[in-house]
């Protein structure tokens, strides 16, 4: 049951993905729903799966971003690779380390691909994507980790 | 928990590959320039049927949404419309008729201010032809005896108890226990209308040797104190000759129409 409702939320969280990118002009919203699967998965799940559904999810992220494909893929799988390494020593109870650990990961995340996309295809470095959008991110993982009823779906801890 | 080296060497050699894939896809796409790889062309036909049906379901729902909106927009000015048409109908009857009795209404200042637009929400089935429930009430300013008239601006009866909070309900002037001041228009011969719970009311208390007519004009007369003068009520449509009085039978025009809408004369000056 849990775990439908963990696909169900996925699902969610990936049309919801898809209304930003189509109502981003009029919501000025710049989120990364992707990357919260992603950071479960991470949580969750070995580092073999890990690696492999950072790598689609990433895939799907630069299909709605810059459509170059891999350079978010690339950069998602690093960040899900040492977030696999790394969660079991930060506290994910608390909520302000939640936000922290999505915010920091993510904006780490978005420098790597920021990097490959300045210097190989000559994109200018984008405030919006290693500021704001980690930033909001954070907030909105940290909003669905609230809830207990939330915490017990996706049995973080 | 440690792991194994094997296992941790199985983990890398994933790590590596994974990453070294994305670097490749990266480099096919400086390679090819804004030409498209097929990987890419992979991904695209995959994530694009998701916006595709997205995008059409949204279109879809806002196509409906518009027409929704647009049609809500259009009841309501239709209803707006039908409003003032039927506000237009009632003052245009009233200068109508002070025009037209202008000298015999020297004497009548009585003007009405605003109505109220109503709605039948049931007829009175076991008695026919007796009283109606309409869907305004004390909270609308509805009061007892106010004038109920149709949308033509014909007389159809007056407000009577029960007056709930929302409903209240309407004597006809079809109902045996109803009594309208009226007269016969053309010459002014004065009566009391009675129902009788049908279609047809009578004219009373008029002699025998008066001038009537079938098919002349009968309107209220205003002398009863509830009724204004000068709203038509119906039409002569029979005549029986009695010993001292004669037998006129009125058949109100309401009764010909249905009577979904009516309007409450609110306020008297």
């Amino acid at each position: 049951m849990k775990n439908r409702i963990r696909v169900l939320l996925f699902v969610l969280l990936f049309f919801a993905q898809i209304i930003i990118n189509r109502y981003i002009n009029v919501l000025t919203l710049n989120i990364d729903l992707l990357y919260l699967i992603i950071l479960y998965i991470s949580i969750k799940k070995g580092v073999v799966k890990t690696v492999v559904f950072a790598s689609l999810i990433g895939w799907a992220t630069d299909y709605f971003t810059c459509g170059i494909i891999g350079v978010f893929g690339f950069s998602r799988v690093i960040t899900a690779f040492l977030i696999n390494e790394v969660f079991r020593y930060i506290d994910l109870r608390k909520n302000i380390f939640v936000f922290l650990f999505i915010a920091i990961s993510l904006a780490f995340s978005n420098i790597i691909a920021n990097i490959f996309l300045h210097f190989i295809f000559g994109y200018k470095i984008l405030l919006s994507l290693v500021v704001y959008q980690p930033l909001l991110t954070g907030f909105v993982g940290m909003i669905l980790n609230i809830f207990p009823k939330m915490k017990k779906v996706l049995n973080v801890y | 928990m440690f792991q194994s080296g094997n296992q941790k060497e199985q983990k890398i050699t994933v790590l590596v590959l994974v990453l070294f894939l994305n670097l490749f896809l990266m480099s096919s796409s400086i390679i090819l320039k804004n030409k498209r790889s097929l990987f890419q062309n992979v991904i695209s036909s995959f994530a694009s049927p998701f916006q595709i049906g997205f995008q059409k379901t949204i279109d879809f729902i806002s196509f409906e949404l518009k027409h929704y909106v647009f049609l809500k927009d259009t009841f309501d000015k239709y209803y707006d419309l039908k409003k003032r048409i039927t506000k237009l109908k009632y003052e245009n009857y009233i200068l109508r008729k002070k025009i037209e009795g202008f000298g015999f209404l020297k004497s009548i200042e009585k003007k009405f201010d605003s109505f109220i637009v109503t709605e039948v929400i049931s007829v009175d089935n076991s008695i026919p032809f007796n009283s109606v429930m309409i869907n305004k009430g004390s909270k609308d300013g509805i009061k007892k005896n106010m004038v109920v008239l149709n949308k033509k601006v014909e007389l159809v009866g007056k407000i009577v108890e029960p007056i709930t909070w929302f409903t209240s309900r309407v004597r006809l002037v079809t109902s045996n226990i109803s009594g309208v001041g009226a007269y016969i228009k053309d010459n002014k011969l004065e009566g009391l209308l009675t129902g009788g719970n049908n279609k047809l009311c009578n004219f009373n208390y008029l002699i025998e040797t008066m001038p009537v007519k079938v098919d002349d004009l009968v309107i209220t007369s205003g002398t009863d104190k509830i009724f204004p003068p000068y709203i038509s009520i119906g039409k002569v449509v029979k005549i029986t000759k009695g010993h001292l009085i004669q037998e006129v039978y009125v058949k109100p025009f309401f009764v010909e129409e249905s009577i979904k809408q009516l309007i409450i004369i609110k306020d008297e000056k």
